[in-house]
């Protein structure tokens, strides 16, 4: 029965991103290689945050100031991260445009990548120990209520796992939008605000889990990620049916990833505008170059 | 520019990959302080288990599988509820908590037949005995008649130990063992307890494990090397320190291990601690110039007969201390003729009689035992008592030499009761028995039959130690006062042997034991292997943590603590500092480093295992020669483990499972059929590359 509990909270707790990581990850040589590296990324900032745990005895008795730790460190090396990853696809998009044979990252599936590197992380620091006991005979319940630690814990590792995939999509496309965003200071509000809500959110996280309540623990937890998890669909693709989202249109401007064939041939906005002004130019100086002529 | 950046941003990554690799270097430089969960989740129990030990013939003792097994904790503790567990046994498998008043023969061949039947419903992780019940009336896992095969009297019917069931001589293959820690026993029993109130979860489980590596027999195994030859280091010393080949000898000796069904828990204080504890206590006194009247130590070297000590290691697994000393002496003293040994007084088990009496057995001259058996000893006792009394006496009506050193013995402790120093009196065992009961004697014997021989023996007819060879065999069984006296007579029997003394008024008044070393001795070797008085003649002590005198393997190089203690008591008693040492190494040839000092050896080392082996240095294992002798071997066993934890339902983990598998089907549909409704409806343009 110990083995059929391990693969049980085994299952529970990489379930979303076990499947992810198959439809996504794994048919891609270079988002297997981002998420490895943005897990590196991860197990960084826990090093850093123990490190500190070390350092600061204070700390040793008080969940809170680890929290708050933990989470400036994560956020630190996730914006490192980001900017890492802007590098990266920059360099490689660049060679792919001279028309070197390296196809170019979709930056999406990049974030994406990024996420389940970091969920994965997360969860195998925070669950592996857990689990390798769950494979023993005996159980422990959880204190403050009568669950056992184990599933609790998977439960929890699954939350956060997916948590973390949401928070790294939300942060990294925000920051892609708003180095985009010139002089639009109302848009650019908006966009701030979306990064605090998802750094508040991450905070509010870690401090449900402080509730000595298994049930309320979870419930919470369950209804963040739910939000979390639209708001980043929200953000990621920028519309509702019906309505487009400027930013979509941005993105496709913006970065030219070869998105879809059916795009290919359709040019952004902006080249239009400008095309028409180039014409404009062009027609306007034919006119003063046949008018001087004329006269 | 863009160089310059990219530059600057890859040279940003290093600096952080290099802060990484010192960080990593300062973390693996502290200890980690993190909590280990299985501290929370399982209660670690101190126990001793009954491992392997096999003969020529056969392997004895209980076994588990290599990872042991785990069961729910089951409470058995009357008939009732035994009857109970066969007639309905539990749903699910568990972990017996019971007593030693059930541990029977019957009982247990019939768990071994019902739980090993193809289909049973009866499942068991195995046999957790506690200590925090009462003791039953009787109890010893060795044979009726101990040590019988190497003995003088190897087909006798006669049972000197009457409550002896044989259990060490069976085998069964799951873990029997034995909660020796009071309050460890009471929590097991409270846990055990709780779980018979209810059916319901969650419980509470055990996790029994000691598994054992060898199998078949003492051949089969030391071929394998999945065993080693139990024995360990007798010890011996002469009055003196040093020894005469040309003098007769006087041997007072002692077996110094012990047995039980659990071997490292064998307190063994009736059946040799008690003994020891006198021997050593008679050897200081005599050595005590204060106390012995001023007897220096060349005074002894001088004396007319020559005094040796003999402490035999491994006697219960039929004398291979004496039966090697005898027919294999490893020639550490030059000319040592055992021929020379012509007076034997052994102290066997002394402690139980509250009466201030011993019980002096000497080995019958006619062995009549068949006509003495199948008379009924009610109708035929004067008869067979008066019959037998004329058999000590040879034909010109003198006694024989026994008869003479038992009466010498009596008159030691009449003479000293007279001057007021309490000491046993001394009585005739009876005629009833086949003559001296199991004891290292009967080796010497063995090997010269006209050896004066008496056997000293809280016991008349048959034991009354009623815990012989078991765990029981406590300190709190015996009569301290009665070791004293035995002690006392032992110290001025000596003296009146050395100087060969008929008139006993001359054994100084003086002439006393410590009554504070021998409570010590008897403390160290019964109850405390750390006790202060080791501290004395160890730098470090290496006992277990529960007392015992089992011999386990034989290590030419390294002895049992209790073998070492003895040997360091007789050199401090004797020898004087020399040097300081670390080691034995940094003294001369014939000194021993002790303490942190060098001491001229007068106490050796003689090894204690089987005669019936060869060591066969091509095939680098011992092989068993053709004598009859068993060869007892100790199975090589991996840790002996028992944990108490809470067990959750197996529903619930059926259930998690089962959550785990629609999960991943959940999301993966989720994602599917996300992507077909993106699809239809174009929420967004995701392609792949």
């Amino acid at each position: 029965m110990s083995v059929i509990r391990f693969l049980g909270c085994l299952f529970i707790t990489y379930a979303p991103l076990f499947v992810l990581i198959c439809q996504y990850v794994l048919l891609d040589a270079k988002l297997l290689i981002i998420a490895l590296s943005s897990c590196f990324f991860w197990m960084i900032s826990i090093l850093f945050t123990s490190l500190i745990w070390l350092a600061v005895p204070p700390l040793y008795e008080t969940n809170i100031w680890i929290i708050i730790v933990s989470f400036v460190c994560q956020e630190i090396i996730r914006y490192l991260f980001f900017r890492l990853l802007l590098l990266l696809e920059r360099t490689i998009n660049y060679h792919s445009r001279l028309g070197q044979r390296q196809s170019e990252i979709h930056y999406i599936k990049g974030s994406l990548a990024s996420g389940l590197g970091f969920g994965v992380g997360y969860v195998l620091v925070m669950n592996t120990g857990l689990l390798t006991k769950a494979a023993g005979p005996g159980d422990l319940e959880a204190s403050g209520c009568s669950m056992s630690l184990f599933v609790l814990n998977s439960f929890n590792a699954q939350i956060f796992g997916l948590l973390n995939v949401a928070w790294t999509m939300i942060m990294f496309i925000v920051l892609k939008q708003y180095k985009y965003k010139y002089g639009q200071t109302r848009e650019k509000q908006i966009l701030k605000l979306k990064v605090i809500v998802s750094l508040v959110s991450h905070f509010a996280a870690s401090c449900i889990t402080m509730i000595d309540n298994c049930a309320v623990t979870l419930t919470l937890l369950y209804l963040l990620l739910i939000c979390i998890c639209v708001l980043a669909v929200y953000i990621t693709f920028g519309h509702i049916k019906g309505k487009k989202d400027e930013f979509s249109t941005i993105i496709q401007d913006r970065i030219p990833l070869g998105l879809n064939d059916s795009n290919s041939d359709k040019k952004s906005k902006h080249e239009n505008e400008k095309e028409k002004v180039k014409e404009k130019k062009d027609s306007s100086s034919s006119t003063t170059a046949s008018s001087s002529e004329s006269n | 520019m863009t160089n310059f950046n990219q530059l600057k941003k890859i040279s940003f990554t290093f600096v952080l990959l290099i802060i990484f690799i010192i960080n990593a270097a300062l973390v693996a430089k502290i200890e980690c302080k993190g909590v280990d969960l299985s501290d929370e989740m399982y209660f670690q129990k101190l126990v001793v288990s009954s491992f392997r030990t096999l003969n020529t013939k056969d392997s004895f003792g209980s076994d588990s599988k290599r990872n042991g097994e785990s069961g729910s904790l089951h409470l058995l503790m009357t008939d009732e509820s035994v009857a109970k567990l066969f007639e309905e046994p539990p749903k699910m498998k568990v972990t017996l908590i019971t007593r030693h008043s059930l541990l029977t023969k019957e009982f247990l061949d019939k768990l071994s037949t019902e739980t090993s039947k193809i289909g049973t419903e009866l499942k068991i992780s195995g046999l957790v005995l506690l200590s925090n019940m009462k003791p039953p009336k009787e109890f010893s896992p060795v044979s009726t008649y101990p040590q019988q095969e190497t003995g003088l009297h190897p087909d006798s019917k006669y049972k000197w130990n009457p409550s002896g069931n044989s259990l060490f001589y069976n085998s069964w293959d799951f873990p029997i063992m034995y909660l020796p820690n009071y309050s460890q026993s009471v929590e097991v029993y409270n846990q055990a307890k709780s779980n018979s109130k209810n059916d319901s979860y969650p419980r509470y489980g055990g996790h029994l494990k000691g598994f054992n590596y060898a199998q078949f027999n003492s051949k089969v195994c030391l071929r394998r090397g999945f065993c080693d030859l139990i024995g360990g280091q007798s010890v011996y010393s002469f009055l003196g320190g040093g020894y005469d080949h040309e003098k007769e000898t006087v041997l007072f000796h002692s077996a110094i291990d012990s047995l039980s069904f659990f071997p490292m828990d064998s307190p063994g204080y009736d059946s040799s601690s008690a003994s020891v504890a006198a021997l050593l206590a008679a050897i200081d006194a005599v050595y005590d110039e204060k106390r012995n009247g001023g007897i220096s130590l060349d005074d002894w070297k001088s004396a007319p007969t020559q005094i040796m000590f003999g402490f035999w290691e491994a006697e219960k697994f039929g004398h291979l201390g004496t039966l090697r000393f005898l027919e294999s002496y490893d020639q550490k003293i030059d000319n040592f003729n055992k021929d020379n040994i012509n007076k034997i007084i052994e102290l066997t088990q002394i402690a139980i009689n509250s009466n201030s009496e011993i019980y002096a057995h000497i080995e019958h001259e006619h062995k009549n035992e068949n006509k003495n058996e199948n008379k009924n000893k009610n109708e035929n006792k004067n008869e067979n008592e008066n019959e037998r009394r004329h058999e000590h006496e040879k034909k010109d009506g003198s006694k024989s030499k026994s008869e003479e050193l038992r009466q010498f013995l009596n008159s030691v402790s009449e003479q000293g009761n007279n001057v007021g120093i309490k000491l046993p009196k001394i009585l005739n065992a009876s005629l009833n028995t086949p003559g001296l009961p199991p004891s290292s004697s009967e080796s010497f014997l063995k090997m010269n039959s006209k050896i004066a021989t008496v056997a000293l023996a809280d016991f008349n007819e048959q034991f009354v130690n009623k815990y012989y060879s078991s765990v029981f065999d406590e300190m709190k069984l015996g009569n301290s006062s009665q070791v004293i006296a035995v002690s006392n007579l032992i110290a001025r029997s000596i003296y009146a042997q050395a100087f060969q003394l008929t008139n006993m008024s001359k054994i100084p008044q003086t002439l006393k034991i410590d009554h504070d070393l021998i409570r010590s001795i008897q403390n160290c070797l019964s109850i405390d292997n750390f006790c202060s008085l080791y501290n004395n003649y160890f730098d470090d002590t290496f006992g277990y943590y529960w007392p015992t005198n089992y011999p386990s393997v034989y290590q030419d190089s390294s002895a049992a603590i209790h073998s070492a203690f003895i040997k360091n008591f007789i050199q401090l008693l004797i020898s004087k500092k020399e040097k300081q040492c670390k080691s034995d190494s940094d003294c001369k040839k014939n000194q021993d480093c002790i303490k942190s000092n060098c001491y001229n050896t007068v106490a050796y080392y003689h090894p204690a295992y089987s005669t019936n082996v060869n060591w066969n240095e091509d095939k680098g294992y011992y092989e068993i020669g053709n004598k009859k002798n068993a060869v007892w071997s100790e199975s090589v066993w991996s840790v002996i483990d028992f944990k108490s934890f809470v067990i959750s339902s197996p529903s619930i983990d059926i259930a998690l499972i089962v959550i785990g598998f629609i999960l991943i089907i959940f999301y993966y549909c989720l994602i599917y059929f996300g992507l077909k409704l993106n699809k239809k409806y174009s929420f967004f343009n995701f392609q792949k590359n």
